[in-house]
């Protein structure tokens, strides 16, 4: 039997952060920590580059290749965990590091493969897991 | 507005599935599935924090093995990784899956490389690597 819960808001009843999710086999995982807390879809060539976000306050250009992102709603600490995407037509794709990320913005360094110079990219993607604050 | 508390949530036809109304309104999502069922934070070879970590073993310059407590229902789960932030400036650090041919992944570890240069990956361990796991859970 089928069953709906409408709610809005979902909160640990121990602990308001942790919520224990049953997992597709017999294992269970805790809900908030398998969230993502940030993402970012952006093209860096652009004047404004970003097409589409989640828990993002703003987006700095702070040069050619470099980009850093600073969130609404902060995380824990400066350990999450970024992945990252990104690609280019002019340069047959492109490389990403992992700048100095902080519990407030994440920091991202796109080179051209061939080169290893920063370059900006026009197709590119940025996801954080790890804890809120 | 309403609010739920609870500890734990599970599907009442099917325990490990539970559907999330979208953004849009219309259409639903799957909320187990949509969950990261690891993560990693790792910077010269120490796991900074995580999700779901039995550990990190060091294979050796810029080789590390990483494990999970609970382990994927197969080894064919999609993972996510970046890296960076070291002190070599010749390069960007990349991080790779596998050390030699014969190392495949299991449901419950993977095998990374990092290091940097755009040809002939340099092995390096002073560096920020950081990997997510989707798929099923065990």
């Amino acid at each position: 039997m089928t069953s709906q819960l409408n709610v809005d808001t979902i909160k640990g009843n121990e602990t308001a952060g942790s919520i224990t999710i049953q997992g597709e086999g017999s294992k269970t995982t805790n809900l908030q920590q398998g969230l993502l807390k940030h993402w970012c879809r952006y093209d860096g060539a652009e004047g404004t580059p970003t097409r589409d976000s989640f828990n993002q306050a703003s987006f700095t250009d702070n040069g050619t290749g470099d980009y850093v992102m600073a969130f609404i709603n902060n995380m824990a600490n400066a350990n999450h965990a970024p992945i990252i995407g990104s690609g280019d037509w002019r340069t047959h794709g492109m490389e990403n590091t992992d700048q100095a990320t902080t519990a407030n913005t994440g920091d991202v360094l796109t080179r051209a493969p061939n080169t290893a110079s920063a370059s900006d990219c026009d197709e590119a993607g940025h996801a954080i897991a790890g804890d809120l604050a | 507005m309403s609010t739920i508390k609870t500890n734990t949530l599970t599907g009442t036809t099917t325990a490990g599935s539970i559907s999330v109304t979208g953004e849009g309104n219309s259409t639903t999502t799957n909320l187990q599935q949509g969950l990261a069922k690891a993560w990693f934070a790792c910077d010269d070879m120490a796991i900074l924090d995580s999700l779901n970590s039995a550990g990190l073993t060091d294979n050796g310059t810029g080789d590390l093995t990483l494990t999970v407590t609970n382990a994927m229902n197969n080894d064919d789960y999609s993972t996510g990784m970046g890296a960076g932030g070291s002190a070599t400036s010749d390069g960007s650090m990349r991080l790779v899956e596998g050390a030699d041919a014969t190392t495949a992944r299991t449901t419950s570890a993977i095998r990374l490389r990092q290091g940097y240069k755009a040809t002939n990956l340099t092995m390096y361990d002073d560096s920020l690597c950081s990997i997510q796991f989707f798929g099923d859970l065990a």
